[in-house]
């Protein structure tokens, strides 16, 4: 190609770029009885995916709809109206975010400003840094951020409920961010995990209160006895499988940065460790394990320092 | 590299003509101005011998890790280290002089205003400058926070110094960390106030090191070095930009 054509070629694909709707195209899986899963991609966010990473999902009882998670932008938000339109008439009665991790309520603008809910930490993390997150995913995401509000939920009271059909419970957990909010959904034995279970996908710990904090949360989500768990990244699979990936890999992690203390061993040594071959499934693991050390490894050094 | 060591025994002049490869490797706009600025108008040579690493993007900018290897370099050859970031209103951050029984590596954090290339020269004793790098990026996915510390925490225990030892087969590994605040000056109503020289001795009190820093280096700064003896204790003086001083017993 001539540069002339270079040239004349790439101003051309900008522009049918910009003329181009940008659409995140969900397709809903029905993973459960009035129970429908959006999966994110298991990529850094980036101008592919509109910062789609982690999974939203969402029950159609016979009263209204319950709303898990809602996404990175306001337009990630509008179209999971549209899905759920399409699938159920009944009108939205409550949205709930997982946590302050802005892949999971950034898309609140485009909801009911009443029906958001969350934890009470929960609001109070996304008062102090959701504007950070904001502009941090306008600086990544350009275009798709467009009109993204930060519109902050409220604190959630009621905690145990029947709703047209479905037994539903809303569990306080803290082992991933510090404030981590499950649905459980007895009737269908579904378990909205947000961020406290990845699955084939490493755990991000930048927010952690400690990996046996979160250890320690997954044992009791053992106990919840669900069937099926909606992981906050990863896909949907069974429960047992999806808190093994977890727990599996925190231990990993707890290990090495224990070792690696013990031993005088420097952040980046933990950054360019190599990783086991049962690990090699968990998507992301260098770029997690490298937050991680930046992060967490601190931790384990000062424990360990005369 | 094998090679490489080869060659350099027999010509080092020939060597020198062969690592002449003037074209900064990042193509960073700020070559001309950083080069100017620290290489004293010596020789330089990007040579691969010298190893930056970091972590693909800062995560947390004000504390970002970054290990200088310059294992592969002939020791005896060495004069200095310097350690600056391009794109930092601080470029220089610390100056590295291993003086005896101490290996051409350390690591510490640094601060990162943007994504920039951060290099590490090594001034060898003919007077060329030997230069690696890494790339990093400033910010990494969209969950990071603004970086924080409060720096009146580290003015409470001022010079404060945690360490630890590990003997080795036939080296020991220092890890040692000082509280200060190591403030740059550059955010109103606050002056500059940083560690500048930190020299580690071996039991003899002989220094084995010497690093001058400035601010650039991140609060609380933190080092890793290894000896290649078998020492149970070291030594660490400690002094800031206001003259205050500290000796610590590394172990
Ligand atoms: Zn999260």
């Amino acid at each position: 190609m001539t540069r002339f054509a270079l040239v004349l070629f790439s101003i051309l694909s900008t522009q049918i770029l910009a003329a181009q709707e940008i659409s995140y195209s969900l397709k809903p899986i029905k993973i459960a009885e009035n129970t429908y899963v959006l999966r994110g991609s298991d990529k850094e966010i980036n101008t592919s995916n509109g910062g789609h990473i982690a999974n939203t999902g969402f029950i159609t009882t016979a009263k209204c709809t319950v709303v898990f998670d809602t996404g990175p932008s306001k337009l990630y938000g509008q179209e999971l109206l549209k899905v759920i339109k399409n699938i159920s008439s009944k009108p939205i009665c409550l949205v709930l975010n997982s946590h302050f991790h802005p892949d999971h309520f950034l898309g609140n603008a485009a909801f009911e400003k009443s029906s958001l809910k969350a934890l009470g930490k929960t609001t109070q993390q996304i008062g102090r840094h959701g504007e950070h997150f904001r502009s941090n995913y306008y600086e990544a995401l350009g275009i798709w951020m467009r009109d993204t509000e930060l519109t902050p939920p409220s604190e959630i009271t009621k905690k145990q409920f029947e709703l047209g059909g479905h037994q539903l419970s809303i569990l306080p957990f803290s082992g991933h961010s510090g404030a981590d909010l499950v649905l459980f959904d007895k009737t269908t034995g579904v378990l909205f995990a947000g961020d406290l279970v990845f699955h084939n996908r490493a755990p991000a710990t930048a927010h952690t209160p400690g990996i046996a904090w979160w250890l320690n949360d997954l044992e009791k989500l053992k106990l919840l006895n669900a069937k099926t768990i909606v992981p906050g990244h990863g896909p949907v699979t069974q429960a047992e499988t999806a808190i093994s990936s977890t727990s599996t890999y925190l231990t990993w992690l707890d290990q090495l940065m224990k070792a690696s203390a013990t031993e005088g061993l420097e952040i980046m040594d933990i950054i360019e460790t190599d990783i086991p071959t049962h690990l090699n499934n968990q998507k992301m693991i260098r770029y997690e394990i490298s937050r991680s050390a930046i992060h967490l490894y601190p931790k384990y050094e000062d424990a360990i320092f005369e | 590299m094998k090679i490489l060591k080869y060659l350099l025994i027999i010509n080092s002049c020939f060597i020198s003509a062969w690592l002449n490869a003037a074209e900064d490797p990042f193509k960073s706009t700020f070559w001309e101005y950083v080069s100017e600025k620290h290489l004293e108008g010596k020789p330089y040579y990007f040579d691969d011998r010298i190893k930056v690493s970091g972590p693909d993007f800062a995560e947390n900018s004000a504390q970002v890790p970054i290990r200088v290897d310059a294992i592969d370099f002939p020791s005896e050859q060495i004069e200095k280290i310097i350690v600056f970031v391009d794109f930092n209103p601080i470029s220089h951050v610390l100056t590295f002089k291993p003086v005896q029984q101490v290996q051409p590596r350390f690591s510490t954090k640094i601060k990162l205003e943007k994504a920039s290339p951060v290099r590490a020269a090594l001034l060898d004793k003919q007077g060329n400058w030997h230069i690696g790098g890494v790339f990093i990026r400033a910010s990494g996915g969209g969950c990071a926070l603004p970086p924080s510390g409060d720096q009146q925490a580290s003015l409470q225990n001022l010079l404060a110094t945690k360490s630890h030892v590990v003997p080795r087969s036939s080296s020991t590994r220092i890890k040692l960390k000082t509280i200060h605040p190591m403030s740059t000056g550059l955010q109103a109503g606050t002056e500059e106030f940083y560690v500048n020289n930190l020299t580690v001795l071996n039991e003899k009190e002989e220094v084995m090191a010497e690093i001058e820093m400035t601010a650039a280096v991140a609060q609380d700064p933190s080092f890793n070095l290894t000896s290649d003896q078998n020492n149970q204790f070291f030594l660490v003086e400690l002094e800031d930009s206001k003259g205050n001083k500290a000796k610590k017993r590394l172990e």
